[in-house]
């Protein structure tokens, strides 16, 4: 099993909500942290859905998923509301 | 016309894009605030900063900010104070910030100094904008309601919504992890990268993941998206019409004398059908005082004092279905003039004009707008052709 780090970051914004999905496993983050996750070292298809401050700005979220100090993949999110699918390819 | 109001009154002064800080923010924030704690320390509070501001250490991380820009000769300062606050303590949370120094990302203040060869002021330009009501900006106290609450999207509700993109998740994942020649797996997962990527940029198009959807997981991915955001598109549509004030100031100080004082206050309120998904109109006022120095006259005093009040509606003619920018936008409105000193030989001191402008979009962030103007007090059209620039999509 492999441990992943998925780090969630609010760069820019009042509020968001976000749930992640990976291997099944559901995530939740209103605020900006850090949750570790025992993965296979195997290919996933991680769901990223959520809501950011609906004002009409440069809300922004970052995400990233981290083994150790490598950096699996990770995705800048500006969208007030979204669905985004990313691939987190686990060796 | 529309834009650059929008722009200029929401995007460029009081909102989280201040002009200086944001443009880059996005791609650069974490190269930016590693470069504000490498020049400035990480433990520093705002006061010391305050108080210490032209240190050395913090005039760097200014400049390496962008938000003190220094050429030949000249100096140029811009930000809103929240902006600075965030240079000089990146380590708290933004969340705490944003709630906390709501007054401060709507005060925004700018200057331009031009030095001499000896190092001396020759010209300085001071500005300063301020929200003096900003409805557009999302408060939960103000509306009374929290969209993330119990009563809002919780994330039960958001994983219950897209529930059935788990079928795309675990099939994509099946198609990787049955391939075991390296390369052959490396091309699939940057195949469904691209798709993802389509995905990720499109306006919630469950059919593009038609290959592992049918059809009624596709409808019902639409429908439960709806049900689910319903509440959320509401709110962003009151908020996109919401009123705004602002106060605006911009000096001018000259060869040893201001030469400019202006003063503006400006409102814009949305309006528009209770179905459509957004505001069609904005109502636009605005009232100017000017006082300037005319260049004319070489006194010591400022001697030309103009006051304007405009007031328009602005609507979108034609737009571009396909990702809903506009085509063509027209602003209806009026304006008075009074000039109550320095009036020029020939020129009425009170004037009337009917104002029509069509703007049309040449390209991306290019537009063309066609000013028509009745003067009522002349009896005479006039007219005015200029390209603009939306400035601030071209950096975002």
């Amino acid at each position: 099993m492999a441990k992943v780090k998925v780090n969630v970051r609010l760069e820019l914004g009042s509020q968001y909500q976000i749930i992640i999905k990976i291997g099944g496993q559901v995530l939740h983050f209103q605020d900006t942290g850090s949750q570790t996750v025992d993965l296979d070292s195997r290919f996933y298809v991680a769901k990223i859905a959520g809501f950011q401050d609906p004002t009409n700005t440069d809300s922004t979220v970052f995400v990233e998923f981290k083994q150790a100090n490598t950096v699996l993949n990770s995705i800048t999110i500006n969208d007030r509301k979204f669905i985004k699918l990313l691939n987190v390819d686990i060796n | 016309m529309k834009k650059f109001i929008i722009t200029f009154l929401i995007l460029s002064i009081f909102s989280k894009n201040s002009l200086a800080q944001d443009f880059e923010f996005q791609q650069k924030l974490a190269q930016k605030e590693q470069t504000a704690k490498d020049a400035a320390d990480q433990k520093i509070n705002f006061k010391s900063v305050v108080t210490n501001l032209l240190a050395g250490r913090y005039y760097q991380a200014l400049v390496k900010n962008g938000v003190i820009n220094q050429g030949d000769g000249e100096f140029k300062i811009k930000s809103t104070i929240y902006g600075l606050i965030r240079i000089f303590d990146s380590t708290k949370r933004e969340k705490t910030y944003f709630e906390k120094f709501r007054w401060a990302r709507n005060t925004e203040f700018g200057a331009g100094m031009e030095l001499d060869k000896n190092n001396k002021i020759q010209s300085f330009n001071p500005n300063l904008t301020i929200a003096i009501y900003n409805g557009r900006e999302y408060n939960p106290k103000r509306e009374k309601m929290n969209l993330f609450d119990k009563n809002g999207m919780t994330a039960y509700k958001t994983e219950k919504a897209t529930e059935r993109l788990d079928k795309v998740q675990k099939r994509m994942e099946e198609e990787v992890n049955a391939i075991s020649d390296p390369v052959k797996r490396k091309e699939k997962i940057a195949e469904l990268a691209v798709i993802n990527d389509k995905f990720n940029k499109s306006d919630f198009d469950f059919s593009l993941y038609k290959k592992w959807l049918d059809e009624e997981d596709i409808k019902d991915l639409a429908t439960k998206w709806k049900v689910l955001t319903d509440k959320y598109d509401e709110l962003q549509k009151k908020l996109s019409g919401a009123p705004l004030l602002t106060y605006g100031y911009e000096g001018g100080y000259n060869g040893k004398k201001w030469d400019k004082l202006n003063n503006k206050l400006e409102f814009l309120k949305g309006f528009g059908n209770e179905k459509d998904s957004v505001m069609k109109y904005d109502f636009y006022a605005g009232v100017f005082y000017n006082i300037t120095q005319d260049t004319l006259n070489n006194s010591s005093s400022l001697n030309r004092k103009v006051f304007t009040a405009k007031v328009g509606v602005n609507t979108v003619l034609f737009k571009n279905e396909t990702d809903g920018s506009s085509i063509v936008e027209v602003l209806g409105g009026a304006e008075y003039q009074n000039i109550s000193k320095g009036i020029y030989t020939g020129e009425k001191r009170d004037f009337f004009k009917l104002d029509l402008t069509f703007s049309f979009r040449l390209a991306k962030n290019l537009y063309l707008p066609f000013e028509l103007k009745y003067n009522a007090t002349t009896g005479r059209f006039e007219g005015y052709l200029d390209l603009k620039f939306d400035v601030v999509n071209i950096f975002k």
